[in-house]
């Protein structure tokens, strides 16, 4: 009964966990100007990151090593700095986006300029992480972020036509108006923002720190392969939302305040309410994911110890990353610079430097050496293999799509 | 060699990461001036839009106060954002400045409705937002006139 309260508490954590502000933002935007057209995107990045999430945690029961720190080793020193350095810049806008993202979320409650709860954000960050023990951080802000369940109940509360929607995710075109080139750097966005690499810095160091052993490769299929498709039926919330809503007005989503709009309109105070918390759990649990990445990321490319559940005063030097990396995020939050922009360019660059981390996941995945008869079957790595294809493509298509849509405008 | 790659790969980045900052860059022709101003008229009626919308919630009382003001500065700084970059924006001949005036009587509307619509929000009264917002219906529809075809008034 323990085990399955476990497995349960695993994939809810998992479902709510999966949104950030990446998605909330990439999902509504391209909702409002594409519809569903781009659902196939998200679909994409949902059996992406399952694939992938399901390998870094499977290597991290059996190895009792999180990712960066079989990065360096298969990779060599110089290439394992060149994957550092675009991990941690990317992890690091991500991170300055979740701390704004917290303060935009306070702001839809309060009316108070969201620049002026940044600082209180950033120290709100660090004290959780300093405090509060790794599986009640994980399981306290997964299941609030349930709370975005409400978008949900939302479009159906909008009377949707079904088929309607059906035939448009189905049949995915371009919409007048809108260049082939501007669409497929939206459908590289909704891929990044479901494929982020944080994720699985995150998942893998996390299974480290839970000791994760082989007899817990089951609950990190469940979270994984339930976990996950919910939490990408929420991105497909937020995205048929703004569809119904906002797509026949003309209405671009360009701010945090919009997103909750759909839900406000079908289900009224209490759904505005549910959103609100969901946006504001969503936004914190990835910021401490990302901070806790950035620690990890750098800890383990450099040997040094690391960890939640070692004695601070033990790794210091990770610690001290992790408050540093929250210290640049609040200075750079404090700035008035977009943080919708940030985002944006959080999830297309990640997206241009996602094979850099699944790469040697894969890798891994298939040494017998590390990982004895867990190895990869061959069903798995046809579909791992078809992704690396995949996250090649889109690594180089990123940046000259990003200029020639002039960053989708 | 190593680092010529390097070198020219932060440049690529840098160079995207410039041109998603959407500067506003002078219109050299009147196609070019018909372009943005088809922008700008889009982006305002993403903000009117997004006005009316939350004035309905607001006065049915399906939203918060604090989160209609949110909505309604937001509508508010980007309608403003929009008219001082199309302000700035050198008409190259006698066509443009038509439209520039077309446009700009717009806009100048638009915002207008919406600063009006925050000011109520942040007074707390929300059941009047909508019966306030009605301008703003015919509004959207002449700037979706404007962008099905930009120019002077036909």
């Amino acid at each position: 009964m323990k085990k399955v309260f476990g497995v349960t508490l695993g994939i809810l954590t998992a479902m709510g966990g999966f949104v950030d502000i990446g998605d909330l933002v990439a999902n509504s935007e391209t909702g409002a100007r594409f519809g569903m057209s781009l659902a196939w995107a998200v679909l994409l990045g949902v059996v992406g990151i399952i694939v992938y999430a399901e390998m870094a945690g499977r290597v991290a029961s059996v190895t009792k090593r999180a990712t960066f720190d079989l990065v360096r080793e298969r990779l060599g020193a110089r290439a394992g700095l060149l994957n550092l350095g675009a991990s941690f810049f990317i992890t690091m806008l991500t991170l300055i986006a979740e701390v704004a993202g917290v303060a935009l979320a306070v702001q839809l409650v309060v009316d108070v300029n969201y620049l002026l709860w940044i600082p209180l954000v950033g120290f709100a960050v660090w004290m959780v992480i300093w405090r509060v023990k790794f599986t009640t951080l994980e399981t306290v802000f997964g299941l609030m972020g349930l709370g975005m369940i409400v978008v949900v109940v939302a479009v159906v509360h909008l009377h949707p036509s079904w088929s309607q929607l059906w035939h448009h995710a189905s049949h995915p075109s371009v919409p007048s108006g809108e260049g082939r080139p501007t669409y497929f750097y939206f459908a590289i966005a909704l891929f990044g923002a479901a494929m982020t690499p944080y994720e699985v810095f995150f998942f893998s160091s996390g299974a480290v720190e839970e000791k994760w052993t082989r007899s817990d490769l089951v609950l990190n299929r469940a979270n994984v392969y339930l976990g996950f498709p919910l939490g990408g039926l929420l991105s497909l919330g937020l995205m048929a939302g703004a569809a119904l809503v906002f797509h026949p007005l003309g209405v671009g989503v360009d701010s945090l305040s919009q997103v909750a709009l759909p839900t406000s309109m079908a289900v009224g105070k209490v759904g505005l309410a549910f959103v609100i918390v969901g946006f504001v759990a969503c936004t914190f649990g990835a910021a401490l994911e990302t901070a806790l990445s950035c620690g990890y990321t750098v800890s383990q490319y450099f040997g040094w110890q690391w960890g939640k559940l070692v004695k601070p005063r033990e790794a210091a030097r990770f610690h001290l990353v992790v408050l540093v990396s929250l210290f640049v995020a609040v200075v750079v939050g404090v700035t008035a610079i977009d943080p919708i922009k940030v985002t944006e360019y959080s999830i297309v660059l990640s997206a241009a430097a996602l094979p850099l981390t699944y790469f040697p996941i894969l890798v891994v995945a298939n040494d017998r050496t590390y990982m004895g008869d867990d190895v990869n079957g061959p069903f798995k790595n046809a579909i791992a293999t078809f992704y690396m294809v995949v996250l090649t493509v889109v690594a180089l298509a990123t940046i000259p799509l990003m200029i020639a849509t002039k960053a989708g405008s | 060699m190593r680092r010529i790659t390097i070198a020219v790969m932060v440049l690529i980045i840098a160079v995207a990461l410039i041109v998603g900052l959407k500067p506003m860059t002078p219109a050299r022709t009147r196609d070019d001036f018909a372009h943005k101003s088809k922008d700008t008229a889009e982006s305002v009626l993403s903000s009117v839009q997004t006005a009316r919308l939350a004035a309905r919630v607001g006065t049915r009382g399906d939203a918060f106060g604090p989160y209609v003001s949110v909505l309604m500065s937001e509508s508010e700084d980007a309608v403003a954002k929009a008219q001082g970059s199309f302000d700035r924006i050198q008409p190259p001949d006698a066509w443009s400045d038509a439209t520039r005036a077309r446009l700009g009587r717009l806009l100048v509307r638009s915002s207008d409705v919406v600063s009006q619509l925050r000011i109520t929000a942040r007074r707390g009264e929300l059941d009047r937002l909508e019966h306030q917002a009605q301008p703003l219906h015919r509004l959207a529809a002449r700037l979706q006139a404007f962008i099905d075809d930009p120019g002077p008034r036909p």
